[in-house]
């Protein structure tokens, strides 16, 4: 009688453990219904666009630019170099009639907010800029054989990898020399990584208007390392020099120990900066996709690291010299200067990746 | 040939306006190693990327007849000659690395700036559970004209955890405490609430069961129906 009270009483205690450890993990999971809506309608226009895009290209283009969809070279097949160097699936821009280019624009415009393809047009347009600065083909009394240009708006390419569809698992590439947009959507999800973004020159003038591709990465990050205390800016600042991306083209599936001041250590408007920092990249995709994401990164915010190496100061309008990390359960962020003659505020490298979802994987299974 | 022209606009470009063109720091040798802590091994994963401005140099020491073909017998023998740059500790004591694998782009990707050499070697190290071991490790390969970046790679199921960490300034050494996990964690990852929450109910339907087994008499009085 008495190991039965006792089994009794150890069954309701454990319904009611249950119950809030299910709740406890659930919270994590939910999304607002009318977000997902959104999110729904957003995929259906994204893959009206993908599908207009196919049915502008002929037979041989249609072929060339669209992969199975667990193709692994052409997934991993995307760098920071241009791409005569680093050889880049699909088609080019240059390959496109004007109306092919436009119907591929209007795909990425579904897919991105203003304000990333903003940013997409802008990193094009600093190698046009890079490009204008003689950059762009042979030195005075070089090889007369050498064709075709290395830098330039023409030379991004486009790839799809699976079918467009509103359902199943599929994936969008968009890049070039400092691009590289890998998003895959599966139903009313939109994951952004692995994706990396470059500006050199990180600041050049357009109709007499400076323009800074990467400008508010920097930026907003100077805005959060300002906002530290003395305290926390000596565990954010780290003793040694970071001189490149740690997980940058080549390193799927990495991890690495976290580092720096963690986000627990912040009080929230230091962590409200923190997330305007984010948002330069989770902000990217259209806000449908975007706000699931921002949702992920949140759920896990408190295990979130902030870690910066270099100077701490910056001229203002300019980008600074100095690496930062942002690295949490869902993120991985690097903003990573790159030596050029030795100004690291004209060029830099960014990287964008969250450790359990990088191409998809923990959506579609893949 | 149009390899040998973007070289030599690259090279043009540093000579004319000294400024590289682009890519990684041209003027440095870029040395970014992994340490991956396994159970009976450290694997230690180097990755060479010589700049354009310094990749002759790189090339001359690899190169050593000057014929501008990297030998089997060259590149073995720079493997030997960075191996012999590296040093690898676990609490103090020094373990030896031995050769794993070497990759080597060509000679073109390489003077592109695009070429990164790739050095695997494994020190046969046992890392209990439980056990918090004091790794170093220290990079001295040309350090004239070197960057480096050293990280440990969280890998396995469940990860090694790293206790802390500490490096030089240029990241030529690199200090960090690590334990593998002892027995109480599982492993099949325990990292869900609902694991956890069905192995707490395993232990405790264990214990009672046992409970029971041991006072069946009892148990079974309880369960008597006395006939009237």
């Amino acid at each position: 009688m008495k190991a039965n009270r006792m089994s009794a009483r150890f069954a309701r205690g454990l319904v009611v453990v249950s119950a809030l450890t299910f709740a406890c993990g659930a919270k994590d999971a939910i999304v607002d219904p009318a977000e997902n809506v959104h999110a729904s309608s957003q995929t259906a226009d994204v893959v009206s666009k993908a599908n207009a895009f196919l049915a502008s290209l002929d037979t041989t283009q249609r072929t060339r630019i669209t992969y199975a969809f667990d193709d692994a070279e052409e997934r991993k097949r995307w760098s920071n170099f241009p791409p005569a160097v680093a050889k880049r699936g699909g088609i080019q821009m240059s390959e496109l009639t004007d109306a092919q280019r436009t119907a591929a624009f209007a795909l990425l415009e579904s897919v991105l907010s203003p304000k990333g393809m903003e940013k997409v047009r802008n990193i094009m347009a600093a190698d046009d800029a890079f490009k204008a600065q003689d950059h762009g083909g042979p030195p005075q009394g070089g090889p007369p054989h050498f064709k075709g240009p290395l830098f330039g708006h023409e030379l991004y390419s486009i790839a799809i990898l699976g079918t467009p569809s509103e359902r199943n698992a599929w994936m969008l590439q968009f890049g070039g020399h400092h691009l590289a947009l890998n998003i895959t959507i599966a139903g009313d999800r939109g994951v952004l990584t692995p994706t990396l973004t470059g500006a050199q020159p990180a600041s050049f003038e357009v109709n007499g208007k400076t323009v800074r591709p990467l400008g508010a990465e920097s930026d907003k990050a100077f805005v959060l390392l300002d906002a530290l205390d003395e305290t926390q800016r000596a565990q954010a600042i780290l003793k040694y020099r970071v001189s490149d991306l740690v997980l940058g083209p080549g390193h799927d599936g990495e991890s690495v120990p976290p580092e720096g001041l963690k986000v627990s250590r912040m009080n929230a408007k230091q962590r409200a900066l923190l997330l305007d920092v984010i948002s330069e990249w989770a902000g990217i995709e259209n806000e449908g996709y975007a706000s699931a994401r921002m949702n992920e990164i949140e759920a896990g915010f408190d295990d979130t690291w902030f870690a910066w190496s270099g100077a701490t100061t910056h001229e203002p309008g300019k980008n600074g010299s100095a690496y930062y990390r942002i690295q949490g359960p869902r993120i991985f962020i690097e903003y990573a200067p790159q030596g050029l003659g030795g100004d690291l505020t004209m060029h830099v490298h960014t990287m964008f990746r969250d450790p359990t979802n990088d191409y998809g994987s923990g959506l579609a299974g893949k | 040939m149009k390899r040998a022209a973007i070289v030599v606009v690259m090279a043009s470009l540093l000579a004319a306006t000294g400024r590289p063109a682009f890519a990684h720091q041209l003027d440095e040798y870029l040395q970014a190693t992994t340490l991956d802590v396994q159970p009976d091994h450290v694997r230690v994963k180097l990755r060479l990327t010589p700049g354009v401005a310094v990749v002759e140099t790189v090339l001359a020491q690899i190169d050593r007849d000057h014929d501008g073909v990297l030998s089997e017998d060259e590149k073995r023998a720079y493997v030997e000659h960075v191996r012999s740059d590296l040093e690898l500790s676990i609490d103090d004591r020094k373990s030896p690395l031995n050769y794993v694998s070497a990759t080597y782009p060509s000679v073109d990707a390489m003077r592109e700036g695009n070429g990164e050499i790739v050095m695997m070697f494994d020190a046969n190290v046992s890392s209990p559970p439980g056990l918090e071991r004091q790794l170093t490790f220290a990079n001295r390969h040309r350090r004239d004209v070197s960057s480096y970046l050293v990280n440990a790679i969280l890998a396995g199921n469940p990860p090694v955890r790293v206790l802390d960490q500490t490096r030089s300034e240029d990241q030529s050494t690199y200090h960090s405490t690590y334990a593998r996990p002892d027995w109480l964690v599982l492993p099949i990852g325990m990292s869900s609430a609902v694991e956890w929450l069905i192995a707490i109910a395993l232990v405790v339907g264990g214990i009672l069961t046992m409970s029971k087994r041991r006072h069946p008499k009892e148990n079974a009085r309880a369960c008597v129906v006395v006939p009237r």
